[in-house]
């Protein structure tokens, strides 16, 4: 194979890849803007603190999912409300109960939504309504890491969870749609 | 070369180059920074580039070997061959890099022992029973080319395993889009995939099967005579119409499919062993493999299927005003074709090895284009001690060896020795012709 050939092969492969990547540039960066403590799948140490302070810098998220899904939206809030209500006819706490559906957060491979149950400002139980499961491999992520996402959120009483090493996507919606279901519940 | 066939070349390049470049996109537009934040991750995304590139050389290699017409005539069909054993092992490396890595990757990202969680993936994620079949396929055809595995096996045995590596490349393809992240999600990335697939098998059935077959029977080629030549030695003479419209030349080899029982199954590349006519071609067989033993049962009027012709072994790449043909066995058979072939003016001589007195097939017909042309025939027989097959042992025979085109056929021992003779005595490259017999198959 002469040089000149070579560098016609090489002429193409750059002519392929730049013009995909100029019509649609990468989406490199979008999953990493994440409320969840960093370094999920290298099993990183990333405290509780600096948790917090990242949900803090970026409440964007969940905000934009919650507009660009309207109807379930609205299906939480008259939940939302109804046990609102109940909240409100007891005085004596100020805590809320019942049942709140977060919003279903899109993920790179597949949706999550998180129900959770509430009693008195404690969340007593979780669960997903939605998880990836389109392909075998993010079905068994997900059943491998959604009982530990249940056991972080009720330690937790809040969003501020780990995640899970090795499940990051299904964690990272998790933390999104649970933060919803929060703020529903006006925890 | 002409300017219209370099083109042609050219522009096949660019398209493999053009199909590296959309493989590579397809990658990075599906990638994300989490793919990449940590050992496993980085390790399972490594597995899944090698999965992309090698399934993509893989395709290109059978591309290679399809007998695209024009890119045969534009690249010679020696060079494809030469690019698709060079090609293959890298293919097979990334695909086997794939296996490992990924089986890492998943294992650590699952906190599961390896063997363990190879099990699952094989037994549970979709279509990977299929895969992992593939993969063996694959695998299977590596070994049996690599060099010392090859000259074990009868060329039959090698030719079967190596078929089911279309088999191979079939069954490795929906594991790919079903549980590949670059494809889940990503209709275009599947869509680009799936048609590299589907042009490849259009390519393949085409070239390899239809036109094939419409040329064979358009010119009606069948058996007309197996005549005996030697102990295990038969000449095939075949009868077809219009056969000088396939501008086939002395030294050339077809890959031949005769359809007769147990022999329809496989096809042959054999040289034709006399300059081919309006209506007849001839090839001169030895029974080397197990189906070419059946040959000498031939009946006169089986139809036969062929490809080609093929190979750069042609008269017309002398350069000199003489040649030395020098032919080991049942290799005298192109060089016996070739001896009709060169212009009259030619000086020739050849050099016919062989063990026993026996296998010095066409001797009589090697004689009489000698006589008829002024041709020296030199017979050495005897074992490769007797007769060394170096530039001075050459020299007592050929004294003008130095000055003139060799063309060399036969074993791959006698070649590569005629090889160093050659370049012994300074004979640049473009002046030596070689036609080792393994060297036909793909």
């Amino acid at each position: 194979m002469g040089a000149k050939r070579v560098l016609l092969i090489a002429g193409g492969t750059i002519g392929g890849l730049g013009a995909v990547l100029s019509i649609t540039p990468p989406q490199f960066g979008t999953a990493s803007s994440s409320g969840l403590g960093g370094q999920l799948l290298g099993g990183g140490s990333t405290t509780t603190s600096s948790t917090t302070t990242t949900t803090a810098t970026t409440p964007a998220p969940a905000a934009t999912q919650a507009a660009s899904t309207p109807a379930p939206a609205a299906t939480a809030t008259k939940k939302a409300t109804a046990s609102a209500t109940t909240a409100a006819s007891t005085p004596a706490s100020a805590k809320p109960s019942g049942t709140f559906t977060g919003d279903t957060s899109q993920t790179r491979f597949g949706p999550v939504q998180v129900q959770i149950t509430v009693v008195n400002g404690k969340i007593t139980a979780a669960k997903a309504l939605q998880y990836p499961n389109n392909d075998f491999r993010s079905q068994q992520i997900s059943q491998q890491a959604i009982p530990y996402l249940v056991q972080e959120t009720l330690a937790a009483n809040s969003a501020n969870i780990q995640g899970v090493g090795g499940a990051s996507y299904t964690s990272q919606g998790w933390y999104d749609s649970l933060s919803s279901a929060l703020s529903k519940a006006g925890m | 070369m002409s300017i219209g066939k370099r083109y042609n070349a050219d522009w096949a390049s660019i398209l493999l180059g053009l199909g590296l470049g959309l493989t590579a996109a397809l990658y990075l537009e599906s990638t994300h920074a989490s793919d990449w934040n940590g050992v496993y991750p980085i390790i399972t995304s490594i597995s899944r580039i090698c999965a992309l590139l090698g399934s993509y050389l893989a395709l290109v290699g059978l591309v290679l070997v399809s007998r695209i017409s024009f890119i045969e005539r534009s690249i010679g069909h020696d060079r494809l061959v030469i690019w698709h054993r060079k090609l293959g092992p890298y293919s097979l490396y990334l695909i086997t890099f794939h296996v490992l890595l990924v089986s890492i990757g998943y294992a650590a990202n699952d906190h599961a022992k390896i063997g363990v969680e190879i099990w699952r993936i094989v037994m549970k994620y979709p279509w990977m029973l299929p895969a992992t079949v593939a993969f063996i396929f694959l695998m299977a055809a590596g070994i049996t080319s690599y060099k010392k595995a090859r000259a074990k096996m009868s060329y039959e045995t090698w030719w079967t395993i190596h078929l089911y590596t279309y088999l191979g490349i079939a069954l490795s393809f929906m594991h790919q889009v079903l549980t590949g992240p670059m494809f889940i999600g990503h209709p275009l990335n599947k869509a680009y995939w799936t048609g590299l697939y589907i042009a490849t098998a259009a390519v393949l059935i085409l070239w390899r099967f239809l036109i094939p077959w419409v040329r064979s029977l358009r010119h009606n080629l069948r058996v007309e005579q197996v005549v005996v030549e030697g102990p295990g030695v038969v000449s095939i003479i075949m009868k077809g119409r219009g056969l000088d419209r396939l501008g086939a030349q002395g030294g050339q080899f077809f890959s031949w499919r005769f359809i007769a029982p147990g022999q329809w199954w496989i096809s042959h590349p054999y040289s034709l062993s006399a300059a081919p006519t309006k209506h007849h071609m001839r090839v001169t067989v030895k029974a080397l493999g197990d189906a070419s033993t059946d040959v000498i049962n031939l009946k006169p009027g089986t139809r036969v299927f062929f490809e080609g012709p093929y190979g750069t072994f042609v008269a017309s790449k002398a350069t000199r005003g003489h040649v030395t043909l020098i032919g080991g066995g049942v290799g005298i058979t192109p060089l016996r074709a070739l001896m009709e072939e060169f212009d009259p003016t030619m000086e020739i001589d050849v050099i016919f090895r062989a063990s026993v007195e026996e296998d010095l097939v066409l001797r009589h017909e090697l004689d009489a284009l000698a006589d008829a042309r002024g041709a020296r025939v030199h017979y050495l027989v005897g074992s490769r001690r007797i007769h060394p097959m170096n530039a001075k042992y050459i020299m007592n025979f050929v004294p003008a060896f130095r000055d003139s085109d060799v063309y060399v056929c036969g074993p791959t021992p006698l070649v590569e020795a005629v090889r160093e003779a050659a370049q012994s005595c300074g004979i640049p490259k473009n002046r030596f012709h070689d036609e080792a017999f393994e060297f036909h198959a793909v």
